[in-house]
């Protein structure tokens, strides 16, 4: 009776590795880009089955190198693997970004007390010299790149083609 | 039904048809107690996989294949096993308890240049064994009258500890190679208390009391092969090498046909002869199908050791299949199914004094959780098995003997 | 016993003499489990990157300076957000900006800084092969690489916010970790070059992020082409941080091949281009 018990549970046991194995490869993935084509094989030549948007979850079955094989409406389909992401696409960063001034003036706080701090406690060679401005930083120029936008309706009008 | 769902119910189902009790530390068992809170989960099946510190024990090559800086793991075991002797004396069954509550492992493994650094404590045999029972009424005996009382306590601590360092590195890209050189102590207590009231006023009174104390070195010689993507075969070797040993045993009987009636018998023996253990290799295959999912096998043959002081060894080869499951990237079950044979010889029914041959099987089952760094793994396993046993010394008598245990354990692993 | 000891002193040994034994948990990455993926990044995460990447962005800025031309600037960033709708890192803002340097690279800070040498604007001739190199910058902040070199993440159970960085955050150590992980950032981008894998990574998906958006992937080929032959030392911190262009071209012609691109349909935007450089100088 013992025996066989052990047999039931061992057969039970393969039984369910039999199941789980295959079903396990499966995996979900969310669109991230604005729009992805889903195509009918993976290659550029194929005929778009459809167009997926931000957001849109998608079960795949498998990988083919640079894309991922997926279920679209009950159809295989193929997107390309740089456009999906296993987590949903999350919302645009925003930094809490202090004033500009105050902001330069923590810096600047925060890099002399560390100047001095250092100093004081004698940090190795390599940091001192690393602190002594072979890398210059330029937090102006770098405030001026993060300000700079384009407006929606001109990259809009530029994608279509269009002069700048 | 969702196969999430499916799966979690077969895992139940399992549990309750392979029902049984666990088995801990004794002789006559090589696989009494389960290493290392991922292994433990998936049966013992482990040498194939030993990709964590785990896997110090089973297989240090493994540890190569860590993922992940520094890895530490601990788990801490409660046991508990009870052994159900049937007949033995006057249609008695006796019945043997033991619990054991303890940390059986920790381990962790750093990288330090090419090779991984290991460093484990293992406790692969924990004992604590009672006995307490008294039988009345009208029992045989071969004292010539029945007796109206006996009377036994039986105690029995083993513990068997393991602790020291590990190396591995990688000898190829699909080979790896490790050793685990263990420190190996035992201790072992026996108290062994009988009393016999024969109904004829006569009475028989025996106390003995073993110590042992062993201490040796348990080097585990690994390799780990990668045949192919996703499939890693691995071999281990290991041996107890026991450098000294001290036994002392002191047995106390007041026979029944003493001349006197308080007349004694003291005999008190040490023996330094050195116990020779098997090699044991361990021969498993881990196959990754997916990153949720992990098969593996084992197959663990421990040779025969030819002992005319503690009893002849046979033998053994032990079994072990696990599996690993990843229901969500934070949610893992774990369950596997082992054997921990006997390595006793058959009992032969014309001699006496023979060791019990108990075969036992096993299953485990443990959930884990796992945060950014850590995992927390909450399991158990389940024994049982059934045998043969002489209890009663100048007796050919064979009493059949269930045995049936469980284990609880709460395991930790930490990557930083 | 003993032939058990000298086995195990010959495995050692020769793991030792094996000069090229390197820790392969990369080439067994289907080991890891899911739990051990690369968790969620959380949104604490992100502005770790972000103020990671800030600190490399401003370092790049200061060793070259900003090119000045507003209308380049436009140019490069309508390039650069045509190809960022095809992100897979929608949470980013991605900034573009032209280096004044005549040196031949071009530059990815992560948390989505991308720069452009004047200089390797200087030898391009379409706007297809402008793509290709956001594309590939793009690439290596898409895949994450100098966050999961570096361990880039917010540490567990702090809040990041403004005031602790107006205050300077954290402990000594951990600033002292931070600027560490900003040098290793910088070497990373002048000296050693980023992982093998991930410069490949980075290649295969310019090519596919330019088929999507529409541009002809072959632009970061003739780019390459036309810069293996540049004489001088503008190319050397290109040539020294990158694998050699004859390989990088055999990988981008093969990756156009086995995801059959039809570079002939794409566009290069080649007037568009000429345009836009005819206004500045």
């Amino acid at each position: 009776m013992k025996t066989i018990r052990i047999f039931i549970s061992l057969a039970l046991f393969l039984v369910w590795c039999l199941i789980a194995l295959p079903a396990s490869a499966q995996e979900t993935y969310y669109v991230q880009s604005v729009k992805a084509k889903v195509l009918s094989a993976p290659s550029f030549k194929a005929s778009v089955l459809g167009e997926a948007s931000r957001g849109t979850r998608l079960s795949s079955i498998g990988r083919d190198g640079s894309w991922v094989k997926v279920s679209f409406y009950g159809k295989d389909g193929y997107v390309a693997a740089i456009l999906l992401s296993v987590s949903p696409p999350m919302a645009k960063h925003t930094m809490i970004k202090a004033g500009d001034s105050e902001f330069q003036q923590g810096v600047r706080r925060r890099a002399s007390t560390y100047t001095s701090a250092a100093a004081a406690r004698g940090l190795a060679a390599d940091d001192r010299r690393r602190l002594s401005g072979e890398d210059k930083l330029d937090y102006d120029g770098l405030e001026r790149v993060e300000k700079y936008t384009v407006s929606d309706a001109e990259l809009t009008k530029f994608m279509e083609g269009g002069k700048i | 039904m969702s196969l999430r769902m499916f799966n979690a119910a077969m895992a139940i189902v399992l549990i309750f048809i392979v029902m049984t009790g666990v088995s801990t530390a004794d002789e006559f068992h090589y696989n009494n107690m389960l290493i290392g809170d991922r292994a433990t989960g998936m049966g013992g099946a482990y040498a194939g996989v030993s990709d964590d510190p785990s896997g110090l024990y089973y297989n240090p090559a493994g540890i190569v294949y860590t993922t992940g800086r520094n890895l530490s793991a601990s788990v801490n075991a409660y046991y508990n096993t009870s052994k159900e002797y049937k007949n033995v004396i006057g249609g008695n069954g006796w019945e043997r308890k033991a619990t054991s509550l303890l940390p059986n492992f920790f381990g962790i493994v750093q990288p330090l240049g090419k090779f991984k650094f290991g460093f484990s404590y293992a406790v692969p045999d924990s004992i604590t064994e009672d006995q307490d029972q008294t039988f009345g009424g009208s029992l045989p005996t071969s004292l010539g009258s029945p007796a109206v009382r006996y009377t036994i306590n039986f105690n029995n601590e083993d513990n068997t500890y393991l602790i020291g360092p590990s190396i591995a590195g990688e000898l190829t890209s699909s080979l790896s190679a490790g050793l685990t050189l263990y420190m190996y102590h035992r201790s072992n207590q026996t108290i062994l208390n009988q009393l016999i009231v024969l109904q004829d006023g006569r009475y028989e009174w025996s106390n003995q009391y073993i110590e042992r104390v062993e201490r040796g070195y348990k080097p585990i010689l690994g390799v780990m092969w990668t045949p192919a993507e996703k499939l890693s075969i691995g071999v281990s070797l290991a041996k107890i090498m026991v450098y000294s040993s001290s036994v002392m045993s002191q047995t106390t009987i007041k026979d029944a046909n003493a001349a006197t009636p308080n007349d004694f018998t003291s005999i008190e023996v040490g023996d330094s002869t050195r116990k020779k253990y098997p090699y044991e290799l361990r021969v498993g295959a881990g196959y990754f199908p997916s990153s949720s999912v992990l098969v593996s096998a084992d197959a663990a043959y421990y040779t025969k050791v030819a002992d005319p002081v503690n009893g002849d060894r046979v033998n053994v080869l032990n079994l072990a299949v696990g599996t690993e499951y990843f229901l969500s990237r934070s949610w893992a079950l774990r369950g596997g199914v082992y054997s921990d044979m006997a390595n006793t010889p058959k009992l032969d029914p014309s001699r006496t004094n023979q060791d019990e041959k108990i075969d036992l099987y096993g299953m485990s089952l443990s959930i884990s959780n796992f945060s950014r760094n850590t995992s927390v793994t909450l399991g158990g396993t389940l024994t049982m098995g059934s045998g043969k046993a002489q209890i009663l010394s100048g007796s050919t008598e064979i009493q059949k003997v269930d045995q049936a245990g469980w284990m609880m354990f709460l395991s930790s692993s930490y990557s930083y | 016993m003993r032939m058990i000891s000298v086995l195990a002193f010959l495995l050692m040994l020769m793991s030792i003499a094996v000069p090229d034994a390197v820790m392969s948990a990369d080439e067994q990455a289907w080991r890891q489990r899911v739990s051990a993926a690369p968790p969620e990044m959380t949104s604490d995460d992100v502005s770790e990157e972000i103020r990671f990447g800030r600190e490399v962005a401003a370092r790049l800025i200061g060793r070259f300076g900003l090119h000045t031309s507003d209308q380049l600037t436009k140019y490069v960033n309508l390039v650069g957000h045509s190809l960022a709708a095809y992100s897979n890192r929608p949470e980013l803002k991605y900034h573009f900006a032209v280096l004044n340097t005549s040196e031949i690279n071009a530059y990815a800070a992560p948390g989505g800084y991308i720069f452009i040498t004047k200089g390797a604007i200087d030898r391009m001739q379409d706007e297809s092969e402008l793509a290709g190199v956001i594309a590939h910058e793009m690439g290596h902040i898409n895949g994450k690489h100098v966050v999961k070199e570096l361990d880039i993440k917010a540490s567990e159970g702090s809040a990041v916010s403004g005031l602790a960085r107006l205050i300077g955050g954290g402990t000594e150590s951990a600033r002292l970790a931070f600027s560490k992980a900003v040098d290793q950032a910088m070497d990373t981008l002048f000296k050693t070059g980023y992982k093998r894998e991930d410069e490949i990574q980075a290649d295969k998906g310019s090519v596919m992020q330019c088929a999507v958006a529409g541009y002809d992937p072959a632009g970061l080929i003739r780019y390459f082409e036309r810069i293996s032959t540049a004489k001088g030392k503008s190319t050397e911190v290109l040539d020294k941080t990158h694998p050699a262009y004859d390989t990088r071209i055999i990988l981008l012609k093969d990756t156009i091949t086995v995801a059959a691109i039809d570079t002939a349909a794409l566009k290069t935007h080649k007037d568009r281009f000429t345009e836009a450089m005819k206004t500045v100088k």
